[in-house]
């Protein structure tokens, strides 16, 4: 019986995943023209780190064009992060669906 | 008055067309059409198609036939099976007339020299074209040689323009080339059809072309390549909307040029022409019952009288705003990108995106978003001999379009690109594009 391939090679695993959306939404940030409001935490607000409803939208974006999917195209029923640890808890469920 | 008469009876010595290989002239056309007897006298009176993607010979098809066929229509060699059948029965075409192998259902005619008698050159050839439309929907125009020539101006003296060819010959603005040189007195040259846009400016150097024609981005192409030696004096843009970004830069490269900007469509044959170097028309056209121009209150679309002085109003599909004095164009009206609820005209953001030093072409369309519906996504070719660092120049062209746009304006992705698609009329393609 074949064993399957171990899952790593596909989508990020949790630290990675964290640290490169982390990366991603400076980014996005500095290019909007947006500011810091506090340092960015799990428990931090979304729509009140600074980056507004229209940079999260391209932070999505940016996101696809990295890693492949976009969470929001691939939930069954629409569940909108509050904070950032929600918001990165959301690509790591799909990360499957990541390219490898 | 057919174009075979006219391209005979013109003034002066200049050869009507120049090839890599051949000359044609004026004194050659007799004997030209003495030769094709044969054939000419199997497709009088007839409806055909001319198809061929040697710009060489559809010229020279074309100044034997009209007068002699009822009707001619140029098909495009690249269309796709279906839509040349669907073109050949709309125009009920009874030939295809071609130097190549065309796949179709209706006889293929191979025009070469042949014995006979000529046939009578009296007939008021009908010219059909084929369009996108502005609904994306390609649709088939009808057109005489009047209405094709209307705008064509007369050489006087002996100074006759030597055109050179940058459209494919057998869409509208190719035409107005060909109709320009050939009735108009001066030459057309002609480059092979494999040429690369470097060899064709090589190849115009080497003719003395003095007049060229081409969309604003051939023209910014043009510009990228080394154009010393290229003594132009008329230089004409049409097809997209001409900013006065692309207008200062040719003013600048070309000093000795007229620089006119033509708005036309293949629907609505040529508007009219500007050349005083300011992008856009003033105002009072509007005001002026001979120029057939109207602007729909709802949303700005430019309508014209198709002609100018019919009460034939035909949209254009073309959005304007009156700014002072000026009627800018803004873009088509079924091209806007809409980012949660706020428009955007792609045209708009490629010209501030070609206003940023670095940038040489752009074409802006929507990308898809599961948050907003679209988002602005935009794809730049930059000038490596001026960049760089494209990682920091990204930055350097999202805060140039932060000072301009608002934000929902700036584009959420830049990628770099070493070329931009362009159709085959020259223009660029956005993706998602309908027409």
């Amino acid at each position: 019986m074949l064993l399957s391939r171990p899952n790593c090679m596909k989508g990020y695993v949790v630290e990675n995943l964290a640290a490169m959306i982390t990366a991603l939404f400076h980014d996005v940030l500095e290019t909007q023209g947006g500011t810091l409001k506090s340092p960015l935490t799990e428990a931090s607000i979304l729509l009140e780190t600074g980056l507004d409803s229209l940079g999260f939208a391209i932070l999505v974006a940016r996101l696809e064009q990295e890693l492949g999917y976009d969470p929001f195209v691939l939930m069954d029923t629409p569940v909108y992060p509050v904070t950032f640890g929600e918001f990165v808890a959301i690509y790591q469920k799909f990360s499957s669906h990541g390219r490898s | 008055m057919n174009l075979f008469a006219v391209a005979g009876s013109r003034p002066g010595l200049e050869p009507l067309l120049v090839g890599a290989e051949s000359k044609l002239l004026q004194s050659d056309l007799a004997a030209l059409e003495q030769c094709h007897a044969g054939v000419l006298s199997q497709l009088a009176r007839r409806r055909v198609a001319l198809c061929s993607s040697d710009p060489w010979w559809l010229a020279r098809a074309m100044l034997l036939l009209d007068g002699v066929c009822e009707q001619i229509l140029l098909l495009p060699p690249e269309v796709d099976d279906i839509t040349r059948e669907a073109f050949l029965e709309a125009s009920a075409t009874e030939s295809v007339v071609s130097d190549e192998v065309v796949d179709c259902q209706l006889p293929v005619v191979r025009f070469q020299p042949e014995d006979g008698s000529l046939p009578q050159r009296d007939a008021i050839t009908t010219w059909i074209l084929p369009t996108s439309g502005t609904t994306g929907v390609p649709k088939l125009v009808r057109h005489t040689l009047s209405s094709l020539i209307r705008t064509v101006r007369r050489s006087h003296g002996t100074e006759a323009a030597t055109w050179g060819l940058c459209y494919q010959l057998h869409r509208f603005a190719g035409l107005q080339v060909f109709f320009q040189a050939v009735c108009g007195g001066g030459t057309l040259v002609v480059p092979p059809p494999t040429a690369s846009l470097a060899q064709q400016m090589d190849f115009f150097r080497q003719t003395g072309v003095a007049a060229l024609s081409g969309t604003p981005t051939l023209w910014r192409k043009i510009l990228m390549t080394d154009t010393a030696g290229l003594e132009l004096k008329q230089i004409t843009l049409g097809g997209e909307i001409v900013s006065q970004g692309i207008l200062d830069a040719l003013i600048q490269r070309f000093p000795e040029a007229r620089i006119t900007h033509i708005y036309a469509s293949t629907e609505l044959g040529v508007g009219f022409s500007v050349s005083d170097g300011r992008a856009g028309f003033p105002a009072a056209w509007l005001d002026d019952p001979t120029r057939g121009l109207r602007i729909a209150e709802e949303d700005g679309e430019l309508f014209c009288a198709v002609p100018p002085d019919t009460l034939q109003w035909q949209g254009s599909g073309d959005l304007v705003e009156v700014v002072g004095e000026r009627v800018h164009f803004k873009g088509r009206s079924n091209g806007s990108i809409n980012v949660g609820g706020n428009k955007v005209m792609p045209e708009e953001v490629e010209e501030v995106l070609l206003a940023c030093s670095g940038v040489t072409l752009a074409a802006v369309f929507p990308l898809k978003s599961s948050l907003t519906g679209q988002l602005v996504s935009a794809e730049v070719v930059i000038d490596r001999s001026v960049v760089s660092d494209p990682m920091l120049f990204r930055r350097e062209i999202l805060r140039h379009c932060r000072e301009r746009l608002v934000g929902y304006k700036v584009p959420a992705m830049i990628s770099f690109v070493d070329d931009l698609a362009v159709s085959p009329a020259g223009k660029v393609v956005r993706k998602g594009d309908r027409g």
